[in-house]
């Protein structure tokens, strides 16, 4: 216990040790196995001393700890390896549980992963109440868990379908965490050490009065457990999760069948974490997490004050770019020519406002204050940074970017959101092209982390650019100009292709069901619906008649007929209310021979996007395939135990070579 | 030691949201906007067409005169405008002429205290409370409060009478009142009929609607709802013929003639200014909409005659003027009033209010006065006008006036310097 490099104990006057994590390999503590070591061996020593309590808290400012770091994961490729970094854990987390003395988690920031199973082994979680703090088993996610029995622990205190439930959440806020009871407190920060130690001076010491002692009767259920299980299962195979997470979930719920909650399921579950970690998938699919984590490394922060911002067009895309400015910090002014347009942004704004700020009238009005609705266009003369997010019409968009690259500051950097348009089509009739640079966001139904920038050469602002669109918490990726650049190009693959399926006589919700089955995280006519059909339809076309895409005809009948997709009410579905309507008997679901033909139907898009992804590679669209992957799987949905199309095609490639010898 | 000159007080650009009685929302589904979030649109809004930000402002004036829950107006509206950290803003928030008293101050602050620029707004917004809550009733409440069982609290509750509940006339109601009797007087003093009154009204109407119709009225910010609406132009508070006519309550007994359009209506309203020196214009190279002279005040209906007195222009001079009137009777009492028998513009009315006046608009107090100057100046500038002269009037029967000189007359006086420098 002489050299500890990542922890630092304190004990006080009332026999209470205060354990503080500050790991010296990376920033946000994250578990690696020297700190892990140094956790045990503290734990082990503060053992059966007498002490009144143990408090654990973090000594970085924004994390707790958010789970195991990537690269450690990454390296923890073989049984043997991965055995040994979970029994660690493993022994920690039982460690603290055995403590004769009150433990108390003190979380001062993001708890994630293993760092919320350390903390569900305290007696106590108190939370400070920072409304940024998020608590979030993101593991569960690229299909495996850290093993550290913590699950074990949360399916004795709420219950199994409650407990898979709490881990298959995106996020919870510290309130959301409190309501489910994941932590106890929720106190200002000058405040969470005092309640720290009052909570340790109200247990007595030496007592079986613990609070985790206290018998949880949510565990015990009248239905047999193989029934249960069973339902369980069935309720998570059928919802839109990613292979990986299904199995992982499968695994667990083995588990308890097998152990429920007696004290053997933590071995069992970190026999299991250790499988699914050195599985093939999960390797695959944290290395494309790499990957995605360095996207955005290197890009200097910017200074949202510094940077005006003046955007043309409040269409989807316009209202979605303003909201994401202002609420980076930036002064932003939108322009549309129809005051109608204008007119939805406030109620836009307010519902987004509903949903995640309805407690925070501060944040509110500081996004509010930020946005100025224009209807003069007066913006554009001082704006710094100016996005024109007008539909895709090729005439319209050149001619509106000559008018702001005439009148806009000489110095302003320009910022066009066009999906399909290469960038030397609509700038030709400027006076200086190399000025405007692509930025793609994707629809703002994908939630896309990713934004796709393009800029030409002799452009100065590559770097502004990069830092404003890291800066609007989006990764930034360079792609060489062209129609349809990279995940719109995927995407409208995918899309077309499955039109051109429904074309043969497939019916619709066949082909999206059958795509669900395959991974794919969106179903291509529920897409197609809420991006509206005009809009593919535009897309389409121009991709039709820049790369020679197909283009199904049943894209302009629907138009043509005015079914224009979900905010109509009808385009491929009927929606009423909203929601999509089904017909109640299918032809092509009920026909004996679906089972064969859905194979037909998974090849098809399959192979299509495999090709298409090979295209763009061999047009060097980017710089290298991995990028690709990862468009493929978080735009277009490609199952990402898959790997991403090129990797599939790699991984398809021996087998066939294979074939050919024996045939000869 | 060189003798102290005071600066020369520009206005560079001015905006205002729409007049109207129903402005703060929409629907009753969304939140009504207070005060602050009606300036802060017509601020922001103005802000964004600079080429400077919020930063640079030396001082926020902001001039209310209704009551509201929100006593530091300024001081919120300069937070939530990013203004610079050490700014001290102004409020002015009780007494009639606040507005003015605002405007003097932040001309002073240019002219003496070597600010350099200044935003300078009138913000008014009504707010009607169902049942206030009198001293006596507070008084009961407490006794209520403090009184246990039945038949005690029965014995209260039948103390309850009915003045308990009504609220007296608060002070703008008496004000209302004051500026009724006002013109009433004036009206029976110079003989004015109720018929030509109302012919006055619908003129100020058809000017109004003549400027909006050829937006000749700029600087307007449309205000959006949160419920998906937006207002674009002043609502009209006239509607119909029948309101021409329709008496209104004077003071005891009631005689008839002021009907309710001849008096200006209470609206909601906010209007917002930028004031500079010279230097800001040269910063960044702006031109101003024109040159304000500090207002000059009288208490005997002098205010104008003050004020060409002092200043250079003869009464004669003066292209455009704009009445912040509160009557009708006022506007026609003009051309029959000795002291201002020589201004010829005062017997066609031909250059008064030109673009409809609050009697059209509707008067929300402090905003109205400001919206005046704005648009003095911007009808000087469409005219390519010299000058113009501002006046307004308070129910205390004080009067200010101020005057415009536009960009005409500086282009002169600099080409007069260039030809100077050639010589």
């Amino acid at each position: 216990m002489s050299s500890l490099k990542h922890v630092s104990i304190l004990r006080t006057k009332n026999d209470i040790i205060w354990l503080s994590i500050d790991s010296k390999d990376n920033e946000h503590n994250a578990l690696t196995p020297s700190l892990l070591h140094e956790l045990n061996e503290v734990i082990s020593s503060i053992k059966g001393n007498g002490f009144n309590g143990l408090v654990i808290s973090s000594a970085k400012p924004a994390d707790f700890i958010i789970g195991t770091d990537l690269d450690i994961l990454l390296n923890l490729n073989t049984e043997q390896k991965a055995e040994v970094y979970t029994s660690l854990g493993n022994e920690l987390c039982e460690n603290i549980k055995q403590l004769d003395c009150t433990t108390v988690a003190l979380i001062n920031g993001h708890c994630r992963n293993s760092g919320l199973e350390i903390a569900f082994c305290c007696d106590y979680r108190v939370s400070h109440d920072n409304t940024q703090l998020q608590f979030a088993y993101n593991d569960i996610q690229q299909g495996h868990y850290s093993g550290f029995g913590g699950i074990s622990h949360l399916i004795t205190a709420y219950g199994l379908s409650t407990a898979i439930e709490v881990i298959t959440q995106p996020h919870y806020s510290a309130s959301e965490a409190l309501n489910i009871g994941l932590i106890d407190y929720i106190v200002p920060l000058h405040k969470t050490h005092k309640v720290a130690e009052y909570l340790i001076s109200q247990v007595k010491k030496n007592t079986a009065e613990k609070p985790t002692a206290r018998k949880h009767w949510k565990h015990f259920s009248l239905s047999p457990r193989p029934l249960k299980a069973r339902a369980v299962l069935k309720k998570y195979t059928q919802t839109t999760i990613n292979k990986g997470t299904k199995i992982a979930i499968n695994t667990i719920i083995e588990t308890w069948k097998i152990f429920n909650t007696n004290s053997d399921a933590r071995h069992h579950e970190a026999t299991c974490a250790t499988q699914l970690l050195i599985s093939e998938e999960t390797q695959r699919h944290l290395a494309l997490c790499k990957r995605y984590q360095q996207l955005d490394q290197d890009i200097p922060s910017i200074n949202s004050a510094t940077l005006s911002v003046h955007i043309i067009g409040c269409g989807i895309m316009g209202r979605y770019l303003v909201r994401r400015c202002a609420e980076q910090g930036f002064l932003v002014s939108i322009y549309d020519s129809r005051h109608s347009a204008l007119e939805k942004l406030l109620p836009e704004l307010h519902r987004y406002f509903k949903q995640h700020y309805s407690d925070i009238p501060n944040k509110q009005h500081a996004i509010l204050d930020r946005i100025v609705i224009d209807i003069d266009n007066a913006g554009l003369i001082h704006a710094d940074l100016i996005i024109e997010a007008t539909p895709e019409d090729k005439y319209a968009k050149a001619s509106l970017l000559r008018d702001i690259d005439q009148q806009s500051q000489p110095n302003a950097i320009l910022l066009t959101t066009t999906a399909c348009l290469p960038l030397a089509e609509i700038s030709k009739e400027m006076k200086t092209p190399q000025r405007l640079a692509a930025f793609n966001p994707y629809h703002p139904l994908f939630i896309s982390p990713i934004a796709e920038i393009s800029v030409p050469e002799g452009n100065q602002n590559l770097a502004t650019i990069r830092a404003f669109v890291s800066r609007l918490k989006f990764k930034p990726i360079q792609v060489k100009s062209n129609a349809g650049y990279l995940g719109t190009r995927l995407l409208m693959t995918y899309l077309t292709e499955a039109m051109l399926i429904h074309q043969t006589g497939v019916s619709l919700q066949a082909i999206d069901k059958q795509t669900q089955s395959m991974g794919m995280s969106h179903a291509p006519f529920d897409l197609i619906d809420s991006i509206g059909i005009s809009e593919c339809l535009e897309v389409s076309e121009a991709l039709a008649d820049r790369l020679g895409f197909d283009m199904p005809s049943i894209l302009m009948q629907k138009n043509e007929q005015g079914l224009k997709g979900k905010s109509t009410g009808s385009g491929f579905y009927r929606y009423k209310k909203g929601e999509q309507q089904h017909p109640l008997f299918d032809k092509t679901l009920n026909a004996p021979s679906w089972k064969t033909k859905s194979q037909a139907v998974e090849k098809r898009l399959i192979e299509k996007i495999v090709n298409e992804a090979r295209v763009c590679l061999q047009e060097e669209l980017v710089s290298d395939q991995e990028i690709i992957d990862l468009i493929a799987i978080i735009v277009i949905g490609f199952p990402p135990e898959k790997g991403g199309p090129l990797h599939y095609l790699k991984q398809l490639r021996p087998i066939k070579i294979h074939v050919d010898a024996n045939n000869e | 030691m060189a003798k102290f000159h005071p600066q020369k007080v520009y206005l560079i650009d001015g905006a205002r949201t729409p007049f109207g009685q129903h402005l703060r929302q929409s629907t009753n589904s969304t939140r009504s906007y207070s005060k602050l979030d009606l300036g802060l649109l017509a601020a922001k809004n103005l802000l964004l067409k600079q080429p400077f930000s919020a930063v640079q402002l030396d001082d926020v004036v902001i001039a209310s005169s209704t009551p509201s829950d929100n006593n530091d107006l300024a001081q919120h509206l300069s937070k939530r405008l990013h203004c610079k950290n050490t700014l001290n803003a102004h409020t002015f928030s009780s007494g009639e002429n606040c507005g003015l008293q605002a405007f003097e101050y932040a001309h002073q602050q240019i002219a003496f205290q070597q600010k350099a620029l200044i935003l300078i707004g009138g913000i008014e917004v009504f707010e009607s409370k169902a049942v206030a809550l009198t001293p006596e009733l507070s008084q009961w409440v407490r006794k209520w409060q403090s009184t246990s069982g039945l038949f005690k609290k029965l014995g209260t509750l039948s103390t309850l009478y009915n003045p308990h509940v009504i609220h007296h006339t608060d002070s703008n109601q008496q004000q209302r009142l004051q500026q009724r009797e006002i013109a009433e007087k004036i009206a029976s003093h110079f003989s004015l009929s109720t018929e030509a009154m109302s012919e006055y009204v619908k003129l100020s109407q058809r000017r109004l609607k003549y400027a909006q119709r050829n937006s000749f009225i700029k600087n307007v910010v449309p205000l959006f709802y949160p419920d998906g609406t937006s207002l674009h132009r002043d609502e009209d508070i006239i509607h119909s013929e029948g309101q021409l006519k329709q008496p209104l309550k004077t003071g005891i007994p009631p005689t008839g003639v002021i009907t309710k359009t001849s008096m200006t209506q209470a609206t909601d309203g906010a209007c917002v200014l930028l004031l500079a020196n010279q230097a800001t214009l040269d910063q960044y190279q702006l031109t101003p909409l024109a040159e304000l002279s500090a207002p000059v005040w009288s208490n005997n209906d002098r205010a104008v005659e003050t004020l060409l007195k002092d200043k250079q222009p003869e009464a004669s001079e003066i292209n455009y003027w704009e009445w912040d009137e509160t009557s009708a009777a006022e506007i026609l009492a003009l051309e029959k009033k000795p002291q201002l028998d020589t201004i010829e513009a005062f017997q066609t009315l031909n250059t008064v209010n030109i673009d409809g006046g609050s009697l059209a608009l509707g008067r929300p107090n402090t905003a109205n006065n400001l919206r005046c100057i704005l648009q003095l100046a911007s009808i000087l500038q469409r005219h390519q006008a010299p000058y113009g002269v501002c006046h307004f009037g308070f129910s205390s029967r004080q009067q200010s006036a101020l005057l415009l000189r536009a960009r005409p007359n500086q282009q002169e006086t600099k080409t007069a310097e260039a030809e100077g420098l050639n010589t």
